[in-house]
């Protein structure tokens, strides 16, 4: 398919822009039904321990309260994607502070927070884990000591505390490592983050007969259904999955959370009922946390700064339970491997239990931590090697033809041109005070392929729908949609309404994750818009009297090629076709599959090994460090993203100057303390620092166009979650510069940094 | 719970004297989180930010001092003619939330919430400001200095409204300095004010976030007055890191969720020599900073 790009930036209007800024578009918490009821939970009152005495009389005898649910009412269901190691009640045993061990319905939110709280919980204390690497100790207590009876997918390779291990090995790194050159080994520990959407989670639901109707602020309705279906013992056709406007997600709102106790307290109570979370239950309940992270590498380097071998190992801080973390430890095996060209590797990776909050996708999930680790390694081992490094990098990275860390060879790709695009946007190498200083970091990330479906149809007036199974979660994406319909069908973006975010209406999607709504739900769009093509083709060569491929569709018309007066609307074949044969396409095409890998093995291999469509990106951070107080600030970032054919400007723009501002709260601000219990010490805004329009520093952007074979539509790759990858890391190799060595902790704070600068940090 | 709107003055007093528990509701910025996060419980509020009275504020030339009245806001201590008077209250006042809330959130709520952190109090505390108090019984002033006696606790007693302070117009410099998390609407983890009085050669340092009230530093005020020219504007470079170490002994910072006792004191050091700088550009170009 050849298409001209029209100037996008001028014709991109989101369709769901007005509703949102003026205040009239309608969030699940905006909702309201007749008969209503509140609903509250009841958590975990300790972090880890047996449930001896459970009594909920106190809140069922309360008036006002309609319904209160424990484990007991409930399917007595395991369930997890990776590993079954989670009920929607806690049966026995509460392994994390936001556990969910009681929930009532009472007719105010008052009531059923107050009935919530007089339920009587008594517990035998169970010992607590709480540091990472401890638990990985043979006689660490266990936080499941039912983990093998577990059900868990076939590839998921654990060990007691350990829920997933996975490694990569190519070729023989100890041996390449004894012979190299250069040997240098890092360390660095990551502190767990928060996706913290602007909008708190909001369920509502109510029961027709035996059908249920659940609005949830959720990034996923289709995996939000399957698990109520899973839990509830429900057939999908009985389950309906409605998404309001939703208040950002950044991988927060992925995974099925909380939809199946509002529906069995709806059941129980007959009525309906609503949940709408606190900001501090969002920080605490979800299992979206992302994840602590240990990591330690060692590289071996030739002479001139060749990378010969490498090995890692990475702990991450899984939390309480499994959610969609199952794949974290291959994710980032891979990027603590990163796109450098590495013959001999051997890394491995181990996700762990404690008694935290369990962790989950949060906007690129491993990979900025991983990077962050990586990349302040890369600048060390730099140094050791005599070179700059930029040029370090220039002579290691991968780039069209090259074999990647785990046997996957390239096609054409950009990240060394987004090496050279961004640092010369930056200024890389000119001369700074001795107090600011530019650095550098490359990320990449997979663009993810899986089914997904959608309907286009032309009604007889000539207007179109898009119906589809994607979920906005504020990228702009499923807006993008409408673009790519219309020019299938030569017709405008706004000629076409979309509904969405309907699990009953809708076919399947994956969902606002893994960045790829375009990438997939694109495909299935031009699949469609191409069979009402093909359609309005045959009718127009009928009325036209020529061959329908002779038809050319362009600006609403249907008209003969090299021929425009013999022309016709396509509003006026869409009369036609409302008496005869409709107007109907329906689209899922074929995902691209996996590349190939050569020459590795891989243990725990979920599929993480082989990156589809590869993104490739390169960050440049100017930052100034007060040397005084420790105190960063960022003056600009230069970013150069190959994420393929940009289709919407605009929209990508966004997603990159988002990616980079939540990079920068993960370097300097943002991190979960934990008490000595395992508990968050900071779950508040107040507390938790996400970066503001006022910190907001210059951020220029570049996009490596490489269209990509085997991608999404016209060779666009994913793009939501990359600029989220390489920022921290980027800014971490600016502050080494200034400080004279690399602050070992994230979020570099004021505080670590000025310990860092004295020498107090603990690190020789 | 019971919410009453008062317009005057004698109103906001009669209604307090009715209701002695009432909760006084001003810009509301620390009362709503409260209520909201249900860490206060409370069944009757007096709301006092129309309170014209309160609304106001008077400079008197004859003893050069400025009245504010509680219900001023930050917005417009920030902006002239008040920050003309206190340049570190407007500095102050420029660092507190975003614009929203210092729309909002008035001097008096700053002063009766009592925060180790609030950003206006070690201004107050510098200028050695004077609360005044009013009930139906009478009024009565209270030094800033004795106002609070610990975290979040005064002397103000049932029935008794903070109807605005009182602080002196100075001549010499004036700053506000604090270390926070991120650049706008951020909690101090330390704050210090410096304020010099060049005619009457006092050097006055004030210290937020590092104990249970604002402290005053009397060592280093004594060794920066005895190392300055208040003439000349100009001090003995060698006082400085003095200066400053004195000021970091005097705070009593201690480890919490934001913060270590060891950063908050650095800080505090750091704070207070850059102040005493700005306060005494050096002698010659290129001397020490």
């Amino acid at each position: 398919m050849t298409v001209t790009e029209p100037a996008p930036t001028s014709r991109f209007v989101r369709a769901d822009g007005p509703d949102k800024v003026t205040g009239s578009g309608r969030y699940a918490a905006d909702l309201t039904l007749t008969g209503v009821l509140q609903a509250a939970f009841r958590y975990a009152d300790v972090t880890h321990g047996r449930i001896t005495r459970l009594d909920v009389e106190p809140a069922r005898s309360m008036p006002g309260v309609l319904a209160v649910l424990t484990a007991a009412d409930v399917p007595d269901v395991r369930y997890g994607p990776f590993v079954a190691d989670r009920t929607l009640f806690a049966r026995d045993v509460v392994r994390f502070e936001g556990e969910i061990v009681a929930a009532v319905a009472a007719t105010s939110a008052e009531i059923a927070r107050r009935a919530a709280a007089a339920i009587v919980v008594e517990y035998e204390p169970l010992p607590i884990v709480n540091d990472v690497e401890a638990a990985l100790a043979p006689d660490a207590p266990l936080v499941h000591a039912d983990w093998a009876s577990y059900g868990a997918a076939d590839p998921i390779v654990r060990d007691r505390n350990d829920a997933s291990y996975a490694s990569i090995t190519k070729g023989d790194a100890d041996a390449a490592m004894a012979d190299a050159d250069i040997v240098l080994s890092s360390r660095y520990v990551a502190d767990a983050s928060h996706a913290a959407p602007i909008e708190p989670r909001a369920v509502l639901a109510q029961w027709e007969g035996d059908k249920v109707t659940i609005w949830s602020s959720t990034q996923v309705p289709f995996d939000a259904r399957a698990g109520v279906c899973e839990t509830l013992g429900l057939p999908a056709n009985r389950v309906r999955i409605i998404v309001p406007h939703l208040g950002g997600g950044f991988g927060g709102k992925c995974g099925f959370h909380v939809e199946a106790h509002v529906a069995a307290l709806a059941r129980a109570a007959r009525r309906p009922v609503r949940l709408v979370f606190t900001r501090r239950e969002e920080f605490v309940v979800p299992d979206r946390r992302r994840e602590g992270m240990v990591v330690e590498l060692t590289t071996g380097l030739r002479g001139d700064g060749t990378i010969v071998a490498r090995t890692g190992r990475v702990i991450i801080d899984n939390g309480a339970y499994t959610a969609d973390s199952g794949f974290f430890s291959q994710l980032a095996a891979m990027h603590v491997a990163g796109p450098y060209r590495i013959p001999h590797l051997h890394v491995e990776a181990h996700l762990v239990y404690t008694n935290h909050q369990p962790s989950g996708s949060v906007r690129a999930p491993t990979a900025p931590q991983a990077c962050w680790a990586l990349e302040s390694h890369t600048d060390e081992l730099a140094a050791a090697a005599g070179l700059d490094p930029v040029e370090f990098r220039r002579r290691n990275v991968v780039d069209t033809g090259s074999e990647g860390p785990s046997g996957q060879t390239y096609d054409e790709i950009g990240l060394r041109r987004c090496v050279d695009a961004a640092t010369a946007a930056a200024g890389y190498g000119r001369d700074l005070p001795d107090d600011e200083a530019i650095g550098v970091a490359v990320g990449w990330w997979p663009s993810f392929t899986a089914a997904s479906g959608a309907f286009v149809k032309i009604d007889g007036d000539g207007s179109a729908q898009i119906v589809t199974g994607a979920q906005e979660c504020g990228t702009g994406a499923v807006m993008t949609l409408r673009q790519l319909a219309a020019d299938e069908l030569g017709m405008s973006p706004d000629d076409f309404q979309l509904v969405y975010q309907d699990t009953s209406v809708a076919p399947y999607d994956m969902g606002a994750t893994g960045s790829q709504t375009l990438f997939n739900n694109g495909r299935a769009v031009v699949h469609a818009a191409g069979q009402v093509a093909e359609q309005l083709k045959r009718l127009a060569a009928d009325h036209l009297e020529a061959a329908p491929d002779d038809i050319v569709l362009a600006d609403g018309q249907a008209s003969v090629a090299g021929t425009p007066s013999r022309t016709v609307s396509i509003a006026e074949l869409a009369g036609i076709a409302a008496g005869g044969e409709l107007l109907i396409g329906h689209g899922s095409g074929a995902p691209p599959s996996a590349p190939a890998l050569v020459g590795s093995s891989c243990v725990g291999d979920v599929g993480m090994a082989a990156f589809v469509a590869p993104q490739f990106s390169c960050h440049a951070v100017h930052v100034k460090v007060d040397r005084d107080t420790g105190v960063v600030r960022v003056l600009g970032v230069s970013a150069a993203h190959d994420s393929g054919t940009i289709i919407n400007q605009i929209g990508a723009r966004g997603q990159v100057e988002g990616g980079v501002m939540m990079g920068i709260g993960q370097a300097l601000t943002e991190g979960t303390r934990y008490d000595d219990a395992g508990r968050q010490r900071n779950p508040a805004m107040l507390e938790y620092k996400l970066q503001t329009c006022a910190d907001a520093p210059p951020i220029h952007i570049d996009f490596v166009e490489i269209p990509t074979p085997d991608a999404g539509p016209r060779g666009a790759k994913g793009l939501a979650e990359a600029p989220n990858v390489p920022t921290a890391a980027a800014i971490a190799n600016a502050v080494a510069q200034v400080v004279g060595r690399p602050v070992r902790q994230l979020p570099m704070t004021a505080e670590r940094v000025w310990n860092t600068l004295t020498g107090e940090d603990g690190v020789s | 719970m019971s919410v009453t709107v008062a317009h005057t003055l004698d109103e906001a007093l009669e209604l307090l004297a009715a209701t002695p528990s009432a909760t006084v509701l001003a810009g509301g910025t620390d009362l709503m989180v409260e209520l909201n996060m249900g860490h206060r419980r409370t069944d009757a509020v007096v709301c006092v930010n129309r309170v014209g009275e309160l609304r106001s504020w008077r400079h008197d030339p004859g003893t050069d001092t400025l009245r504010i009245g509680a219900a001023i806001t930050y917005a417009e201590l920030m902006d002239a003619p008040l920050a003309g008077f206190s340049p570190a209250l407007a500095q102050a006042a420029r660092t507190v939330g975003s614009p929203q809330i210092r729309n909002a959130a008035t001097i008096g709520g700053n002063v009766g919430t009592a925060s180790p952190a609030g950003d206006g109090l070690p201004v107050l505390r510098a200028l050695d400001a004077v609360v005044h108090l009013a009930s139906t019984a009478g009024t009565r002033d209270v030094p800033f200095a004795e106002f609070a006696t610990g975290p979040k606790r005064t002397v103000v007693q049932p029935g008794e409204l903070i109807t605005g302070v009182t602080i002196p117009v100075l001549n010499g410099f004036q700053g506000y300095s604090k270390v926070g998390v991120r650049n706008a609407m951020v909690i101090a983890t330390a704050s210090a004010c410096l304020a010099v009085d060049t005619n009457g050669h006092t050097v006055r340092l004030a210290l937020g976030s590092v104990g249970p009230v604002i402290l005053r530093a009397p060592e280093a005020e004594t060794i920066a007055v005895q190392a300055a020219d208040f003439e000349a504007g100009t001090i003995d470079p060698e006082a400085i890191p003095a200066f400053a170490a004195a000021a970091a002994a005097a705070a009593r910072p201690i480890d919490d969720h934001r913060s270590t006792a060891a950063y908050r004191r650095r800080a505090i050091e750091v704070l207070s020599r850059r102040l005493l700088t700005r306060a005494f550009p050096a002698p010659t170009p290129g001397a020490s900073s």
